[in-house]
């Protein structure tokens, strides 16, 4: 069974998504901060991070960069997708492309969607 | 215009003079002879004295006589004084108001220009230069017409060469008017708001082949910047607020697409159709925040595309599920004519599929319940043309112009649909940036078709190779994963 960690704040959004992974199979962490999601990152290995970019404590670049580390190898064995609901920033494109393994804008991503691509990212 | 001085001659007051002083030589001559002959009785005297007094009797009696015949002629001329009086008077009031009128011309934020296209001659105001961005002092024809041939006439159905060329043809008068005309200039222009690089005029054009001065072609610029700008600071906010219901949405959605799936077997027909209703009111919405957001992008000059080769059926098959459902909903049908040999064609898949939903989503709104649409796809001369045709309540000729326009609402639609008046300006802006066009015919009553184009990407294969080198990972309109094969090239 896939683990999969939702890093996100609002968790409206956050049990949704839970609700239909769990629902499809996975074993679904939720954590709403980044130093918690940071923490337990450095515990548990993850199949998927659902990385939310806006988080009250941390941006996602700055998780990323920590998860990553400075040469882009760490977590190597874990895909992180960042989730917004916003465009990406010119200076923030280049490091996401480098450090994330997905960009997806939520609201375009129904939770039957979501479910759809971490099947394909899973399988 | 230069002030031409009325003359005023002087020679009737000299040839006065001069007469009297003949006069009065003439008369001592005679006055003296007299006297002479009657002290002396010189007989030289005497006749020199009946000369001189017959000459003064015949001058007096001419003056006399010439006094009365010249009376009529002295009335003319006084009248003639007065009337050079008044003329030189209005002359005077005609140019101090023809000054004041060319300084209010000046002032007003419009520019005009009155052309002759046979010989070649402008007459403009001079600030067309500045509102059309062209650096040369003198206008000539030829730069004037290649600025609007150039211009971005925002969505209008014919630009202004096509139309010109049209008329010429056709030796006909007509009047027409280009809302939202955008002009980029090669120099700084300075408006009340600031230095700017770009020009928004309304552009009203009649083009009359019989004027009797040449002049066949008349404009005028109405300057727009200032209102163009405020608008795109209005969008800015406008943006900034689709972002925030961004989250509401996801979680609407969100919510909706799990409650259909865990209530599947277990609703009741009614209450399957009032789910369906939800799923189709919070994809509008969200398609609404989507349209925000990419004309912000478009303002921000921060829209991009990504073209890729793709079988037009497939992207026909992404949009066609969620269209019938949408159509069906509002008591529509949809039915779709793709033709299975289409060649592949150069698109953003994501930003083709806002297109196709725009614009089938206006066919429902604007046809009646029950109506039928039908979205018919055909090659043409190295495109594919997708047609969108309604049997709803059609356009009137006068707002076809329009129509794609920014936040152009039609005089219809204000009360009777919702909407936020850029579905079409976006999709012009995602079909010429695709390099092909759009454009509508309608009949009011009767139906409208929208249509539109994109290359084949035979056409443009090379470009767009060379172009998805320089950019990075393939998106979509969900975002992009790496490896994934939905994003993979």
């Amino acid at each position: 069974m896939s683990k999969i960690l939702c890093v996100e704040d609002d968790h409206f959004i956050a049990d949704m998504y839970a609700h239909a992974l769990k629902k499809a199979g996975y074993d679904v962490t939720v954590i709403s901060n980044g130093a918690e999601a940071l923490k337990e990152l450095k515990q548990t290995v993850y199949d998927v991070v659902l990385l939310d970019i806006m988080l009250p404590d941390k941006t996602g670049v700055e998780i990323l960069n920590e998860l990553r580390g400075p040469k882009g190898e760490g977590l190597p064995h874990t895909k992180i997708i960042v989730t917004t609901n916003f465009e990406e920033a010119d200076e923030d494109r280049s490091k996401l492309e480098a450090l994330a393994d997905g960009y997806l804008i939520k609201a375009e991503v129904i939770p039957s969607k979501m479910v759809e691509l971490v099947k394909q990212i899973t399988g | 215009m230069e002030q031409t001085p009325i003359p005023t001659s002087k020679a009737p007051f000299i040839k006065t003079i001069l007469l009297g002083h003949i006069f009065n030589i003439v008369l001592s001559l005679g006055i003296f002879s007299i006297i002479h002959w009657v002290l002396n009785y010189d007989i030289y005297y005497a006749v020199g004295a009946v000369v001189i007094s017959a000459t003064i009797v015949s001058i007096a009696t001419s003056l006399i006589a010439g006094k009365k015949i010249h009376q009529p002629y002295r009335q003319i001329s006084q009248e003639l004084d007065t009337l050079h009086a008044q003329v030189v008077s209005t002359h005077a009031a005609y140019q101090a108001e023809s000054k004041t009128n060319s300084a209010l011309i000046e002032r007003l934020p419009l520019g005009f220009a009155l052309i002759n296209t046979t010989s070649q001659k402008v007459a403009s105001s001079s600030n067309v230069s500045d509102l059309l961005g062209i650096t040369s002092k003198v206008i000539q024809v030829s730069t004037l017409l290649r600025a609007l041939d150039s211009c971005n006439s925002n969505g209008s159905a014919i630009n202004f060469s096509q139309w010109l060329s049209t008329l010429k043809t056709k030796d006909a008068q007509e009047y027409r008017v280009w809302p939202g005309v955008v002009f980029d200039s090669q120099k700084n222009i300075v408006t009340l708001t600031g230095i700017k690089q770009t020009t928004a005029c309304t552009l009203v054009a009649h083009y009359n082949p019989q004027d009797p001065d040449g002049n066949d072609l008349a404009l005028i610029f109405i300057d727009s910047t200032d209102e163009y700008n405020l608008q795109d600071k209005q969008m800015e906010f406008v943006a900034l607020a689709a972002h925030e219901l961004r989250g509401p949405i996801t979680i609407l959605r969100g919510l909706i697409d799990i409650l259909t799936d865990e209530l599947d077997d277990k609703t009741k027909k009614e209450q399957e159709t009032l789910l369906t209703r939800l799923t189709v009111s919070a994809r509008q919405l969200s398609g609404y925040v989507d349209n925000i957001l990419s004309v912000s992008k478009i303002n921000r000059d921060s829209f991009e595309l990504q073209l890729t080769e793709a079988k037009w059926n497939q992207i026909i098959d992404i949009v066609q599920p969620d269209l019938t459902v949408r159509a069906r909903a509002h008591k529509r049908t949809v039915s779709f004519n793709t033709p299975d040999n289409l060649p592949t064609v150069a698109v953003d898949s994501g930003m083709i599929a806002h297109v196709l939903n725009n614009l089938v989503d206006n066919a429902i709104k604007y046809s009646n319940e029950n109506g039928q649409i039908t979205v018919t796809s055909a090659s043409k001369n190295g495109y594919v043309e997708t047609t969108v045709h309604d049997t709803g309540i059609g356009i009137p000729a006068s707002v076809v112009g329009n129509l794609f326009t920014k936040f152009y609402r039609s005089h219809r639609s204000k009360q009777a649909v919702n909407g936020t008046g850029l579905g079409l300006y976006l999709c012009k802006a995602i079909v010429d940036a695709h390099g092909g066009s759009i454009w509508v015919k309608s009949t009011e009553g009767a139906g409208a078709t929208f249509g539109f184009t994109v290359p084949e990407f035979s056409t443009v294969a090379d470009k767009v190779k060379s172009d998805n080198n320089k950019l990075g990972i393939l998106r979509g309109s969900h975002g992009w994963i790496k490896n994934h094969a939905m994003y993979r090239r």
